[in-house]
């Protein structure tokens, strides 16, 4: 089971100090990712759904070590030993920029305006020491097949493509380097629907054909589903529900996922759908409620849930979910 | 082995074949700025002013330096073009010879501003903390403190020259360019395209110098050419009272300096006149083409 994670992360916290005054002194923290306890499997597509501002970018950043966690452990296994990435020092983490790679949401400004194609894609061979020039055209050729760009674009500016071309040369920009992770954020939200649907196939052949591992952010739970082999629910920075997507659709669990799923919109006339509508607004990440972060909006809180914080627990089947009425 | 070296071939003819065929920025630009006839005057003018400089010694027989008693404060007429001043000196020389001091005041003077400022700014902007805070001080107290001061300190200690004048201007002179390259660089650092290529792991320096500047650097250019007449008006001034270039080497500012007594103030106008119109032609021509330079330049304007 250990063996089978090519992510793990422990109680990972991302915290960003608020600082207030003259002296700029700490008051508080934004609490963006809090205490989250996940794994992400070999191969697989991790899908992650929240609301805007629950932490789902940080978690990807925390997992890319482009933010660093103020606590816990975020272990990264691929090839049979667990490695703690916090722990890695410069030479290491360098190594794992070629292992882990990202796919940003704004594809317009994901490319630098004053560079080439070609020199953009070539920045990352020449980083990672590719010193022939024929072998990075090579590969940069191979990459640009993958996501069906011609290779005559690699003499152009950014401006000169669309918004799908673009997030196609960032993915084919990932994937030259051939990663093994790719967390993709929000990839195909800026991208009109028939873009996304091309994007979105285009990403699951290349995961065949490369035996990737995504992670894949999204707050669109149509894509996510599209996407996702297993899915991860967060609230106010906390996991609060992981279980394998057909699962997760067929057997909800917590109330908020409920809520969540609720809202999709379904394209059938006359059909008698409850949509659950949530009372309030999502609390300050600074001021986290006590016990359950769900529980002032919760239709079915109880008195344990106002003071204990309940636990991500399987409840079997290999789902998991953090709510004290499944204990 | 030997089948991936024919697909490799293969590649970069491929690849060489689509390079020919790329966007070519440049040409566009160039079509862009010859487009403003403002800008072309102002850099055909600027041309003629440095080809005449440059090769003075083709298009003035006179040395600017050789006083002639005969012909004292003569008018312009065919022997001299543009006249002679008080010592008899041939004004046409003296515009093209002092012209060489002047504009290489001004031009090296904002050259090393601006690099100062740009890398500071850099510095200061990307890694912002404690760094950016003395780096804004500094900046803040240079730009207090008065030039004309600093001229006087150095004047009396060293004496007057070309290259103090271009030493305190370049000292000076880097915070306009600081300030603007700090805050461009602190807007630009949270560019994705900056997250890409740190995930990429890319170092910091080449971060700053390979992916930031580059878009900022065509601003500082337009800075750079829009700080040259500022310099040559200040040389001009400083040279006027007496504290810049001495006396003897000419440019325009000493030029002006001879012109000053009131006789030939007013029966001598071309005196004061010859190297007035110099200065503002040229500060009027390379206004003109920095303008035209910055709308064919600005990353904003494409």
């Amino acid at each position: 089971m250990a063996d089978n994670n090519i992510f793990r992360l422990e109680n990972v916290k991302v915290w960003f100090p608020v600082q207030k005054g003259f002296f700029k002194k700490t008051v508080g923290h934004v609490k963006a990712v809090d205490d989250v306890t996940i794994n992400v499997k070999r191969n697989e597509t991790l899908g992650i759904v929240g609301e805007s501002g629950c932490g789902k970018t940080t978690l990807g950043k925390a997992m890319m070590l482009l933010e660093n966690p103020t606590g816990g452990d975020v272990y990264f296994n691929e090839d049979g030993t667990e490695k703690d990435i916090t722990k890695f020092s410069k030479e290491e983490r360098f190594e794992f920029r070629k292992k882990v790679q990202m796919i940003f949401q704004d594809p317009y400004s994901a490319l630098n305006p004053m560079k080439k194609i070609y020199t953009e894609m070539e920045e990352p061979l020449l980083i990672h020491g590719y010193k022939d020039k024929a072998e990075r055209e090579y590969m940069m050729e191979q990459a640009l097949k993958l996501v069906n760009i011609p290779v005559d674009y690699l003499f152009k500016y950014p401006h000169e493509f669309s918004g799908g071309q673009r997030q196609r040369v960032c993915i084919a920009r990932a994937m030259e380097i051939n990663p093994k992770v790719l967390v993709c954020d929000e990839a195909v939200s800026a991208l009109d629907v028939s873009i996304q649907a091309q994007v979105l196939n285009l990403m699951k052949d290349i995961q065949q054909e490369r035996d990737l591992t995504y992670v894949f952010i999204a707050h669109d739970l149509s894509v996510v589903q599209y996407m996702s082999d297993r899915i991860l629910v967060m609230y106010l920075g906390k996991a609060v529900e992981m279980a394998d997507s057909i699962e997760l659709y067929a057997n909800t669990k917590h109330p908020y996922t409920v809520s969540l799923l609720s809202a999709i919109p379904v394209p059938v006339l006359d059909r008698d759908k409850k949509r659950i509508i949530l009372k309030g607004d999502v609390p300050s990440p600074i001021n986290k409620p006590a016990g359950c972060p769900f529980h002032e909006r919760c239709d079915r809180c109880m008195e344990r849930c106002k003071t204990e914080e309940p636990q991500l627990k399987d409840v079997g089947n290999g789902h998991f979910v953090a709510c004290h009425l499944y204990e | 082995m030997a089948e991936n070296n024919v697909t490799n071939t293969n590649t970069t003819n491929s690849i060489d074949n689509a390079r020919k065929y790329g966007t070519k920025l440049w040409k566009k630009k160039v079509r862009k700025f010859f487009n403003n006839r403002l800008a072309v005057f102002g850099l055909l003018v600027v041309v003629i002013f440095l080809v005449l400089m440059i090769g003075a010694p083709i298009f003035t027989k006179w040395d600017p330096n050789a006083p002639n008693f005969k012909a004292k404060l003569v008018g312009p007429n065919a022997e001299h073009l543009l006249g002679t001043d008080s010592l008899g000196r041939d004004l046409f020389a003296r515009i093209l010879y002092g012209g060489r001091t002047s504009v290489l005041i001004a031009v090296v003077s904002s050259f090393i501003g601006s690099t100062i400022g740009t890398i500071l700014g850099a510095i200061g902007g990307y890694f912002e903390g404690f760094i950016d805070k003395c780096l804004v001080r500094l900046q803040e107290i240079v730009s207090c403190f008065p030039q004309l001061i600093l001229v006087l300190i150095v004047v009396a200690f060293i004496g007057p020259g070309t290259w103090n004048l271009i030493l305190i201007f370049a000292l000076t002179g880097w915070t306009g360019c600081f300030r603007l390259v700090r805050s461009e660089f602190i807007a630009r650092k949270e560019e994705t395209y900056v997250k890409v290529c740190e995930a990429f792991g890319m170092s910091n320096v080449k971060i700053m110098f390979s992916q930031i500047l580059p878009s900022v650097l065509t601003t500082v250019i337009v800075q750079l050419t829009m700080n040259i007449p500022g310099y040559v008006m200040q040389e001009a001034g400083l040279s006027f009272l007496g504290f810049g270039v001495p006396m003897n080497t000419p440019t325009w500012g000493t030029m002006l300096n001879a012109a000053k007594a009131s006789s030939i103030l007013i029966n001598n106008p071309h005196c004061w006149l010859v190297p007035g119109l110099a200065i503002s032609l040229f500060v009027l021509a390379v206004n003109f083409f920095g303008d035209g330079l910055r709308d064919v330049m600005d990353p904003r304007q494409q």
